[in-house]
């Protein structure tokens, strides 16, 4: 059974392909800024390496946000029309849920992304669930919130943890998969 | 052997999410156009991010719409084709992506539109194009008179030197406090008013240029001093003046065009086409001089997938086709474009 996993939010591009549930291969590629023109070659080239077609996805799991607004909306809209079109489950996992869920110390956790201007931070208990609404820090009020909390930032992913987590979520129809912004836009505040 | 050649376009250039199934670059054999326009009109004009949202939400859901009134699947298309350029580049990226899956899920070729030969190719849905033909495009982005030798066979006779005449029809709207979209709303207030405000002629020269900034400039300037001299503004009157201004030049800058190459098609394009003031001129102008003029249906006018698939047959008949590298650009030089297609 192949598993796509679609992660676009940062520069740092992640296609991954499980097999039954074990990391089969993957395409990781630093994108600054050009995800439009690398994104579709990159995952024709995992398709080709691994000898399989679109048909050959079992399902699908996308990364949708927070992060660069263009990288999860491009994720998002490629993993929407694979799914619908190929008529597969297709679960969604939050880029800091993915952090979670790769960090093996017990306990509760604050997970941040950050970006261009600030951070986008969450709190996790120990089964790494969300405990209250992700919300945006500017830069400038980053340090001051720091100062409470031990916040983590950078965890090397767990792709087999990830995976056996994406088990427990529920698929969801592919019209109703949106990218998760959390930051509001100028014309909104 | 198949001869029908079925398009399935996707145009999400601005604020509305299109797609359509066209047969032989002239049938519309199904079409589903979601519009944000209320969504953006809270807001004064459309706001290039909330249109890119909006295009991921809906994309799945036009795609099924299409399908369903098409009665069609992906698999019984011959290829793919998207609005690449120009646009909003958030919100043209979302339909290039769409595309470029479908184009990979079902290994149908991928084909790159410009928009603006959309427009112009919005006609060949109800009529027959005929060529050598004069082909005036009026949008948001573009005024431009070109003359078309054949389908791809372009040669651009002028072009805007500052503002397009729909940026100068939504900054006048603005000025006068209509709301958003401000050409429409120009032109139905311009029905309760008359032509009585004296204003300058676009550019009072023989050539194929175009300029608006300077009648722009005029009705900014005349409601600005009124406002200070504490008049009030008969703004059904100034929407009139303004509107017969920069439709005349339009009018008198195809007159010359024709009287210089006496070719006997016209073809009207664009967003600004459907302003009925404009098609009524440009309709006894033709008249005058026994012009066959086309016009698209006002279904047509505004931005629709529709005129996609017509622009694409004849790119698929010479196979141009792109790859899964194709990126979305938000401005394009329409002369050097032309110069390409025609070495096609």
């Amino acid at each position: 059974m192949k598993t796509l996993y679609i992660d676009t939010h940062s520069d740092c591009i992640q296609f991954l392909l499980f097999s039954d549930g074990k990391l089969q291969d993957c395409v990781i590629q630093d994108a600054s800024c050009h995800h439009s023109s690398l994104l579709m070659p990159l995952l024709d080239q995992l398709f080709q390496r691994a000898k399989i077609v679109p048909q050959d996805i079992h399902d699908i799991i996308v990364v949708n946000g927070p992060g660069s607004f263009t990288g999860i909306r491009l994720g998002v809209t490629i993993a929407k029309t694979f799914a619908y079109t190929l008529d597969v489950p297709i679960r969604v996992m939050s880029s800091l849920l993915v952090k979670a869920v790769s960090n093996g110390e017990k306990g509760f956790h604050w997970f941040a992304e950050k970006e261009k201007n600030g951070y986008f931070v969450g709190e996790f208990n120990d089964s790494d669930e969300l405990l209250n609404d992700y919300f945006y820090i500017p830069k400038s009020e980053f340090a001051r919130f720091q100062e409470t909390r031990d916040i983590i930032l950078d965890v090397p992913l767990n792709y087999e943890a990830i995976y056996q987590y994406s088990r427990k979520i529920n698929p969801i129809n592919p019209h109703n998969v949106n990218p998760l912004y959390v930051k509001l836009i100028e014309v909104q505040r | 052997m198949k001869n029908d050649i079925y398009i399935l376009a996707i145009e999400t250039s601005c604020d509305e999410t299109s797609m359509a199934i066209v047969k032989n670059g002239k049938e519309v054999v199904g079409m589903s156009v979601l519009t944000q326009m209320d969504t953006h009109a809270n807001f004064g004009g459309v706001v290039p991010e909330i249109a890119s949202r909006m295009h991921t939400e809906n994309i799945t859901m036009v795609l099924e719409d299409t399908l369903q009134k098409a009665k069609m699947s992906v698999s019984d298309v011959d290829a793919i084709a998207v609005t690449s350029f120009p646009g909003l580049l958030g919100s043209l990226l979302v339909g290039v992506e769409c595309a470029k899956v479908l184009s990979m899920v079902y290994q149908k070729p991928l084909i790159s539109v410009n928009h603006t030969m959309g427009h112009i190719f919005a006609n060949q849905l109800e009529n027959d194009m005929t060529y050598p033909a004069l082909a005036l495009i009026v949008s948001g982005g573009h005024t431009d008179l070109v003359k078309m030798n054949s389908a791809y066979d372009i040669e651009v006779l002028g072009s805007t030197i500052d503002d397009s005449i729909g940026e100068v029809f939504d900054k006048v709207a603005r000025v006068l406090g209509l709301s958003y979209p401000g050409g429409p709303n120009i032109e139905k207030l311009a029905r309760e008013g008359e032509n009585t405000y004296s204003l300058p002629k676009a550019m009072n020269d023989q050539s194929y240029q175009f300029s608006f900034s300077g009648l722009k400039s005029a009705v900014i300037n005349l409601v600005h001093n009124e406002e200070q001299r504490g008049n009030s503004i008969r703004k059904a009157d100034l929407a009139c003046s303004f509107q017969t201004a920069a439709v005349d030049e339009l009018v008198r800058k195809v007159k010359i065009a024709l009287e210089n190459t006496g070719i006997q098609e016209f073809i009207l394009a664009g967003g600004v086409s459907a302003n009925q003031y404009l098609r009524g001129q440009m309709e006894q102008l033709m008249a005058d001089y026994h012009v066959h003029f086309h016009v698209p249906a006002f279904k047509y006018c505004t931005d629709n997938a529709a005129m996609i698939g017509a622009a694409a047959y004849p790119l698929y008949l010479k196979k141009q086709f792109a790859g899964y590298d194709l990126n979305a650009q938000s401005s394009f030089d329409i002369k050097a474009y032309m110069s390409i297609l025609k070495n096609l």
